[in-house]
């Protein structure tokens, strides 16, 4: 087991542990001066430094954060810091203890800790990981899977049925527990050592840092196949406040020379275990030279602070160099709506027999594509029939089809990512889910066009399948959510009604509208980025949404720049021709978002009829919107024209064009209702 | 100005169609359709007629499936079933293939001969430039005959690398015909023809009311007189220390009192008042807290013109050669702010700002930059400044004193009600 990132002190012994909630410095060291803790950690000029302490794992107790901007020695590569005064009945005469905390604390066996200390211990039963005190454990802790050191009788036994008993009054470590459980154990055994007072330390960069390890896995040289990329990650001070420190992560993912990855190289929950990593298969990328980030998105710890949902780190730049001999940068991860599985890849070998044997879920062999290439590509359809004659199209039966590629002479083989197939349940019509934030409540918008504009945008689904949105009905008083507007928070103008759990009920909504098999386009207005939207993660949706969509609109700033389009089973950043979807037999549908942030609103003060605004919303922003939807309407012409027919003549928002903002991926040429029927060919 | 939304009655789109279909048949002339001319309103099928108040016209369909896209005072738009760029089946894709009888070099012919006959020059659409040829696509089925040709316009963007679209042709590779055009460059705007039905409006919205911006107490007109007085010598510094150009001190006289606005927003006592020279202010909680010069180029509410014409003319008013880095931009906007007694902590502007501009349009520079320190996310301003970098002068500050509380100053003591 590597990297244990926590220091952990208890009185007059320094120890580490493996633990649930890890995450921090490579190469932390810990060690006690009198009353005073210092730790050490290996570090580079420049960067700073979050840390942060608690006295025990229990994650209801906050972490103190002792600093958030400790600036890295700018003399050496190794940074001190000291916790002043923190150890209480201090052996001020006797000599520190030290102990790395890395493979040092790894290492430690029951036997050696038995020896040394003269407290309870736990540490998994499975022999992974390393011995911890039982006083770091939570009052109910379940010790079903660890192995507990009684100091008394110098024995490991088995935790099952065992949970950790409330502590004492007197502030004395949990006693061993007693069969039976629920803290009723009788204490037997129970070391008489001095009450000890433990502390745990974590040390995480400001920022997002790739692990030395994976640094030297992605620049020693080329890089093939899959490696996992470990990192860490800290935010501080990201708020303009200079004390918010966040530390779960909410989302991390790959960023490719500057766009998303293609591949599944995205962690999108809420992460504790340590040490974080990504899977990246370079397989995913052309071969030769690249450049790589990990993007990093905490969720904001107050939850009311809707103005900050996330906050959003970048690693620095990484240049690889990528060599596969087989490879997919035009992976299509998706069977075919229309009963065909395409397979696009690529090979460093000319002129040789290829093969594809695809697999199901169980394993069993259904078919196998042959051929031979000779400029290296190999593009191969399977009409999804196996090798029974037996149509494979129940995604029921068939959610997902796995695949190893064979090139012969070479010979070298390639497991492909898996494809996903979703179930055939296009509706009669598709309808719209139409959404917005009530974002613009405290700006002007001259003739209230902005609302006018998003109304507009409701009123053309009507037309091409209907909608679905919901606002509440004058006098109605139980709160269901409303995602027409879906409240907001704005932070210069609190309003106490606007509650946690409001906003709750609002996305609940929302996120039940999208997941109606029927919702296959989807408009939404308000705040985002390339991970959320209106405070959502694009890892819930991704998980809840099981339809494939048509069109999705998101106008909210970066909504580009992640993989909120995957959600919706449209996979960017890639843009496709009419016979590209012809030939994979995939609906075509597009997904448009914004490659940056952009200004919906200039500063400064207006009045109008008595009341005074702090910003304005110019009339250039909702214009595009309702240019857009014009051109795309009357003149029927492809998104990507309409896109660039409704931007034209407006003038700058802050100087941003934000209409030149605007990315479209998949089909850029897709028309206002095009396949947007279930009995739609293409 | 704002567009408005009209009622679409059968009166009116019948008026509008008779009008657009004289360009309608000279379009098909032009573009050698094969189509009997002159095209009647008896071969029309459908007409969608534009609901905008700001964009007359509509969307001919005639019954054998060719439609035409009258906008801005010519048909901007032409296609039929055989486009193959705008085929909105791809199930249909293997009846477009075909043999390939011209080549490029022909096909380039056919649309410059087209853009003569529709009455303009290559010049005014820069197809006197290379252009952009897409050639025949390949299909699962086969070659489809079709060439794709665009011109962009090198006199309109704000992308130098990446112009938007003039004109774009679609030409049949089999039987030479144009299958498709759109013509997007504003050179070839015309006037709208004239129709004698006037549409009732239905979609004016309405004036903003009072919806979540902060209500103004109104005062006495001896307050708010007294206040401008006491307010002025304030409001004077500040354009000394921006660098606005303006008789010293600044006086009652000099204010636009049509544009005076003074009441109490929250218990503190504000103003907003023009210059006679256009020159606007706004005075909240003890300070001068937005400054915006008479040829500022970005102005909250001004309402911008979108018709090309007006559109560029406004822009052309700040074409100017670049005479400062942005790093220069952002530490005038840094100095000047330090001048007017604010730390750069305090406005938060320690940070790096966000620096917008100086823009294109086409080949000119528009030379303004917009310096924005925004609290992250999605969080409010915190100053807003545009600098004229021809100049070297800042057209524009706003300090946001909602953002930024730790700002606020006493006002001066009014004594009278």
């Amino acid at each position: 087991m590597k990297s244990p990132k926590h220091g952990i002190l208890t009185a007059g012994v320094l120890l580490l542990a493996s633990v649930a909630h890890t995450f921090g410095i490579e190469g932390l060291t810990l060690s006690l001066q009198c009353s005073n803790v210092v730790l050490s950690w290996p570090s580079t000029p420049g960067q700073n430094y979050i840390v942060q302490y608690r006295p025990t794992l229990d994650q209801s107790t906050p972490w103190e954060t002792l600093t958030s901007s400790w600036a890295a020695d700018p003399t050496t590569n190794i940074t001190y810091f000291v916790h002043s005064n923190i150890v209480q009945n201090p052996n001020c005469g006797g000599e520190g203890f030290d102990m790395m905390a890395e493979q040092g604390a790894a290492s430690l066996a029951p036997e050696v800790a038995s020896e040394s200390l003269a407290i309870p211990m736990v540490m998994p039963a499975n022999g992974e990981g390393i011995a911890a005190p039982l006083i770091i454990y939570p009052p109910g802790f379940n010790l079903s899977g660890f192995v507990v050191f009684n100091p008394s009788t110098g024995e490991w036994v088995s935790g099952k049925g065992y949970k950790v008993k409330s502590q004492g009054t007197d502030g004395a470590s949990p006693d061993v527990p007693g069969p039976g459980g629920d803290g009723g154990g009788d204490g037997g055994g129970v070391t008489n050592a001095p009450a000890p007072a433990p502390g745990f330390y974590e040390v995480v960069q400001d920022g997002v840092r790739i692990s030395n390890g994976s640094m030297e896995a992605l620049t020693n040289g080329v890089v093939s196949n899959s490696i996992d990329i470990a990192f860490e990650a800290g935010n501080a001070a990201n708020d303009g406040t200079g004390t918010n420190v966040a530390g779960n992560l909410d989302s991390a993912m790959l960023v490719i020379d500057g766009t998303e990855y293609a591949g599944d190289g995205v962690i999108e929950w809420p992460q504790q275990t340590s040490p974080w990593t990504l899977n990246f298969d370079s397989a995913y990328l052309q071969n030769g030279s690249h450049t790589l980030q990990i993007e990093v998105s905490w969720k904001n710890p107050d939850s009311t602070d809707n103005n900050y949902q996330y906050f959003t780190r970048y690693s620095d730049p990484v240049s690889i160099v990528v060599s596969n001999q087989i490879f997919y940068p035009n992976w299509e991860p998706e069977v075919g709506e229309l009963g065909i599985s395409a397979y696009f890849l690529q090979t460093v070998f000319t002129n040789v027999p290829w093969t594809i044997d695809i697999y199901d879920v169980n394993s069993n062999l259904v078919q196998t594509l042959t051929n031979i290439t000779t400029d290296g590509s190999i593009s191969a359809y399977w009409n999804m029939v196996d090798n029974n004659g037996v149509t494979r199209t129940n995604a029921d039966l068939d959610p997902e089809f796995d695949a190893i590629v064979t090139v012969y002479d070479a010979p070298t083989t390639k497991h492909t990512p898996k494809k996903k197939q979703r179930k055939n349940n296009w509706p009669a019509h598709g309808v719209w889910t139409v959404a917005y934030q009530d974002f613009f409540k405290f700006e002007y918008s001259a003739n209230n066009l902005m609302q006018n504009t998003i109304n507009s945008y409701a009123n053309t689904a009507a037309q091409f399948g209907g909608y679905y949105l919901y606002y509440p009905p004058a006098g109605q008083t139980n709160d269901i959510g409303q995602t027409y507007p879906m409240r907001y928070q704005k932070t210069n103008h609190f309003d106490a009604s606007i509650t946690s759990a409001a906003l709750a009920l609002d996305s609940q909504l929302l996120e039940s509208f999208l997941t109606n098999s029927n919702s296959r386009n989807f408009f939404f207005d308000g705040h985002g980025n390339g991970s959320s939207l209106a405070g959502i993660a694009s890892g819930t949706l991704q998980s809840i949404i099981k339809q494939r969509y048509r069109f999705v609109m998101i106008d909210a700033c970066s909504s580009a720049t992640g993989d909120v389009d995957k959600a919706f089973g449209i996979n960017g950043p890639g843009t496709f021709p009419g016979t590209y979807y012809e030939s994979t037999g995939i609906r075509p549908a597009a997904y448009c978002g914004y490659s940056r942030d952009v200004f919906y609103a200039v500063g400064g003060p207006v009045t109008h009829n008595g009341v005074t605004y702090d910003d304005t919303i110019p009339d250039d922003v909702p214009y595009f919107i309702s240019n857009f939807l014009f051109y795309w309407n009357l003149e029927n012409v492809g998104l990507l024209d309409a896109i660039n027919d409704g931007g034209q003549n407006l003038s700058s928002v802050g100087g941003q064009y934000r209409e030149d903002y605007w990315k479209v991926f998949g089909y850029n040429e897709l028309g206002i209702d095009q396949v947007n029927h279930g009995t739609d060919t293409w | 100005m704002p567009f408005e939304l009209l009622q679409i009655t059968a009166q009116y789109s019948n008026a509008v169609l008779v009008a657009v279909m004289p360009y309608v048949s000279d379009c098909v002339k032009n573009l050698e359709l094969p189509i009997p001319q002159p095209v009647s309103i008896s071969q029309v099928a459908e007409f969608k007629c534009s609901p905008r108040s700001d964009l007359f016209g509509g969307l001919v369909i005639l019954t054998n499936g060719y439609q035409f896209a009258f906008l801005h005072g010519h048909v901007e738009l032409y296609r039929n079933q055989k486009s193959y760029y705008f085929l909105q089946d791809p199930d249909l894709i293997p009846r477009f293939v075909g043999p390939v009888n011209l080549s490029e070099r022909e096909a380039l012919e056919v649309a410059h001969r087209a853009i003569k006959r529709l009455g303009y020059t290559d010049a005014m659409l820069s197809a006197d430039r290379p252009a952009d040829v897409s050639s025949p696509p390949r299909s699962k089925t086969g070659l489809v005959p079709r060439y794709r040709i665009r011109w962009y316009d090198s006199t309109r963007g704000h992308d130098p690398a990446h112009h938007p679209l003039s004109i774009e042709f679609e030409v049949d590779a089999t039987s030479g015909q144009i299958q498709m055009l759109k013509i997007a460059n504003p050179n070839t705007y015309r006037p709208d023809p004239k129709v004698d039905v006037a549409p009732r409006i239905i979609g004016h919205g309405p004036e903003m009311a009072y919806r979540n911006g902060r209500k103004i107490v109104p005062v006495s007109q001896t307050y708010s007189n007294a206040f401008l007085t006491a307010i002025l010598p304030q409001c004077s510094e500040f354009a000394r220390i921006v660098g606005f150009d303006v008789k010293q001190p600044l006086t009652t006289n000099d204010v636009d009192v049509s544009t005076f606005i003074c009441g109490l927003v929250d218990g503190d006592p504000m103003a907003a008042f023009s210059l006679k020279n256009e020159a606007r202010f706004t005075y909240r909680h003890g300070q001068v807290i937005a400054f915006y010069a008479p040829d500022v180029m970005e102005l909250p509410d001004r309402q911008n013109s979108h018709d090309p014409k007006e559109f560029e003319r406004f822009q052309a008013n700040f074409y100017g050669k670049v005479n400062m880095t942005t790093n220069e931009s952002v530490a005038l906007v840094r100095e000047t702010v330090s001048k007017l007694g604010y730390t750069k902590k305090m406005l938060h502007i320690d940070k790096p700002p966000g620096v917008y501009g100086p823009n294109w349009w086409g080949t000119n520079r528009i030379a303004r930059s917009f310096i924005i320190w925004k609290e992250p996310s999605d969080g409010p301003f915190c100053v807003t400044s545009e600098v004229d970098v021809a100049n070297k002068k800042i057209k524009s500050l706003y300090i946001n004193d909602h953002a930024l509380t730790n700002i606020w100053r006493k006002p001066p003591e009014i004594r009278v009600r």
